[in-house]
């Protein structure tokens, strides 16, 4: 039996007049990768904070591991980890010193506090920076030293909000690796993102909100199902008879020399390239085309567009 | 849930182990002690921090001296320097003296002794001194305490049954005006033999006299009108010393020898408490005012740096994510600032106290001690909690920055200022009765001055201010409580706002 680890049940929030989140409902079980989804603006941080239990919602709850972030919010927080996007500290302090007086409020002693913070420095690669004030910190390190204090309680529950952003490859590699061991570890982790295509790798199931409201809920096989198989197809003496020629396996659109076919049924590829030599073309590249998520996205922002 | 102390600890180590904080506060104990060093030596020259009084016979160069050496509540000194000068201020001898003393030594005939100084650590004090006519080819000196000491008064008695006379130098030094206590030093010398011990009773009354009048009156009557017999005391040794109690109804002490008509009458409504002057001394010092007035400023830093510029940036927000809710926050981070202020507020008074006791040789006992770390941590925790609504209430840090310096300003520094046009206004007059109450009326509307509520009762205890009917302890315990609790709720409340 699956047991969901956190629900969001119907929130609403409101900044003034100004309906930020209308309704939102979704929940994430345990070893889920959710994926959260929406433009600039759309409401993905102000869910999250919510989730966390440092914005109240206007109405509606968020249940974490079975306790109300509203009604038991020391229980619930308990359970969660979060990664903002942008973590603000006191920047005067010591990293370390700063970890154990967040620890404090776990309950962990001044020891105990300074010997878990060792542990997970290693863990999250900033063993060296320890002593090193909040204010030297970049970005990338900020990101990791909320994930050390985040993993304070070894919860359950994980918030990354564009957790991705601002970070070097390695850094985005390090979170990715991070996501994908918490799901084998049966963890359940929200991970909204507006890098697509890593939404797309790591996620199970993907959350849409547009404008405060939630527009749909997918699995990553859902949304695959959506999207029409495509191959890209790119060769390098393109002219006015290769899109005749595609046009038998499927509808094509031309982009930057590239060209994109949309097949109603499964392609051959090798029957494509074979014919395409024949008429004395060179292909550089033929692969299925990577955007599924972005389509559906845009497919669904399209259609709530619509709606409204 | 399994709690720690461990935010609430690190919360005010950072606030009272940050620079800013140790060195204000080290500044202000340097000051304090500094200044009240400096109205010490304004004070001592008029209530004279150390005494003598004695008797002197000077038969043909032979000297002899009786005396006894003390401090301001009449504590006998050890070790104690006693020079006697001629009248152009030359020494005719000098003796180490423990408490009380007998000397002997040879002076030159033609030099009288015109002056007695006593020096006791670096302190001194030259008294009163009273030449009396030749007995038996004696010639007798008293010296005393002098008459600007305020703190002590007093006289001489001689008897004349009798013959030759036994003289009585009677000395009373007020200790504590409200409960009256009071120390009667009576030295008494035999001019027929030294080594004859004293044997007369002394008897104790009180009396009233009218507001105009010297502080003391000798009288030789059969009769004195309006005398409340208070107690009779035997003098059978050379020096005594009584604790007496002083009625407040009456104004006077009359000590009369039994069976005779000598009689002295020594005021007592005038005198004030030698510790009194030494508490006045330190309350009105500008170190203590220093502290009161400047210290604040450290309070409005703390509030800013632990809600009001995390809260701007958003740092707290991280915070909140942790298993805490708002009102533990923002508690753990009010208590942080109170514990700042109780332990600043606790080492600043024990400092002063410290001072106090270096320059005048007594600590401020535990009534006073407590009454000025009360004053001192209430006054820091009302100014503290409106520094804390203001921060929780502002969005931004540097508008809560503006606001409480203007604050800050108004009830620190132009506070003064505001009374004085408030009288104007109402010709309350600036000093006197009505003066102080309006003062005292006017700072329970100042977190910074509603500890003067507490100050006046220090005051009082010592007969430093005539009491004002409308204070009581339920009044300024709802001042002061009003200003830490009000403001601390209506932070609360718009703190937990998002």
């Amino acid at each position: 039996m699956v047991y969901v680890m956190f629900t969001v049940e119907n929130i609403t929030r409101y900044f003034g007049r100004f309906k930020a989140l209308d309704n939102v409902s979704f929940k994430v079980d345990n070893g889920e990768i959710v994926g959260y989804v929406g433009l600039n603006g759309a409401g993905k941080t102000t869910t999250i904070r919510i989730c966390v239990g440092v914005l109240r919602p206007s109405s509606g709850d968020v249940v974490v591991d079975g306790y109300s972030i509203t009604r038991q919010k020391r229980e619930a927080s308990f359970h969660i980890g979060w990664v903002p996007e942008l973590p603000i500290f006191e920047l005067d302090e010591k990293a370390i010193d700063y970890f154990v007086y967040l620890a404090g409020y776990y309950g962990l002693s001044r020891s105990e506090a300074r010997r878990l913070g060792k542990e997970l420095f290693e863990q999250v690669g900033l063993s060296r920076f320890m002593e090193r004030r909040l204010k030297h910190y970049s970005l990338g390190m900020k990101k990791r030293f909320a994930l050390a204090v985040s993993m304070i309680n070894d919860p359950r529950n994980f918030f990354f909000d564009e957790v991705l952003n601002g970070l070097d490859p390695k850094g985005i590699a390090f979170f990715r690796d991070l996501v994908k061991r918490f799901k084998r570890e049966g963890r359940a982790v929200l991970f909204s993102s507006h890098i697509l295509s890593e939404v797309e790798n790591i996620a199970d199931k993907v959350v849409f909100i547009h404008k405060g409201r939630i527009i749909a809920v997918k699995t990553m096989d859902e949304i695959k199902s959506m999207v029409k198989p495509a191959l890209v197809v790119k060769v390098s003496n393109p002219d006015d008879k290769l899109p005749k020629i595609l046009e038998k396996y499927g509808e094509v659109r031309a982009r930057d020399g590239k060209y994109i076919l949309v097949f109603k049924e499964k392609p051959d590829k090798n029957q494509i390239v074979k014919e395409l030599v024949e008429n004395g073309y060179s292909v550089e590249e033929i692969r299925p085309a990577r955007t599924s998520l972005e389509k559906v996205f845009f497919k669904l922002i399209g259609e709530a567009g619509e709606e409204r | 849930m399994k709690r720690s102390l461990v935010p609430v600890i690190y919360d005010f180590k950072r606030s009272f182990l940050r620079a800013s904080t140790l060195v204000l506060l080290v500044l202000f104990i340097v000051a304090g002690i500094g200044l009240s060093y400096l109205s010490y030596s304004i004070v001592s020259n008029l209530a004279g921090p150390v005494r003598t009084l004695g008797i002197i016979a000077m038969d043909n160069g032979n000297t002899t001296v009786y005396g006894v050496a003390y401090d301001l509540v009449g504590r006998q000194l050890s070790g104690a320097k006693i020079l006697f000068l001629d009248k152009m201020g030359r020494t005719i001898y000098e003796s180490r003296v423990d408490g009380l003393y007998h000397l002997s030594f040879k002076a030159p005939i033609n030099d009288r002794i015109a002056r007695v100084r006593i020096i006791y650590n670096g302190k001194r004090a030259d008294e009163d001194v009273l030449p009396l006519n030749y007995v038996n080819k004696t010639y007798y000196i008293l010296y005393y305490a002098n008459p600007f000491s305020l703190t002590e008064s007093d006289g001489v008695l001689w008897m004349p049954p009798d013959n030759p006379r036994t003289y009585a130098v009677v000395s009373l030094i007020m200790l504590d005006k409200s409960s009256g206590e009071a120390l009667l030093q009576v030295l008494s010398f035999n001019t027929a033999d030294h080594r004859l011990k004293p044997n007369y009773e002394l008897i104790i009354g009180y009396m009233k006299l009218s507001s105009n009048g010297p502080d003391t009156t000798y009288i030789n009557a059969s009769k004195l009108p309006h005398i409340v017999p208070y107690k009779v005391i035997n003098i059978s040794d050379p020096y005594v010393r009584y604790r007496v109690k002083l009625d407040p109804s009456y104004n006077a002490i009359v000590v009369r020898v039994n069976g005779s008509n000598e009689t002295l009458i020594i005021r007592y409504d005038r005198l004030r408490p030698a510790k009194g002057f030494m508490i006045e001394s330190m309350l009105s010092s500008s170190g203590l005012q220093l502290f009161l007035n400047f210290f604040p400023i450290v309070f409005l830093y703390l509030a800013y740096k632990l809600i009001s510029k995390p809260k701007a940036s958003g740092a707290l927000e991280f915070i909140l994510a942790r298993p805490v809710t708002k009102w533990d926050l923002y508690v753990t981070r009010y208590v942080s600032g109170v514990l700042t202020a109780l332990v600043s507020s606790a080492i600043f008074v024990v400092a002063l106290d410290i001072g106090f006791a270096a320059l005048w040789g007594i600590a401020f006992g535990a009534y006073t001690s407590f009454l000025l770390f009360l004053a001192i941590f209430l006054g820091l925790v009302a100014w503290y909690s409106f520094c804390y609504l203001l921060s929780s209430g502002l969005k931004s840090s540097s508008g809560y920055l503006a606001l409480s310096i203007v604050f800050y300003l108004l009830f620190a520094m132009f506070w003064g200022l505001i009374t004085f046009l408030v009288a104007l206004q109402i010709g309350a007059g600036f000093t006197g009765e009505a003066w102080e109450s309006l003062s005292y009326k006017l700072s329970m509307l100042n977190p910074i001055k509603v500890s003067d509520l507490i100050i006046y009762y220090v005051r009082l205890h010592y007969g430093l201010v005539t009491p004002i009917q409308w204070i009581n302890p339920g009044i300024v315990a709802g001042a002061i409580l009003a200003w830490i609790v009000v403001p601390f709720i209506l932070g609360y409340l718009v703190f937990k706002k998002d």
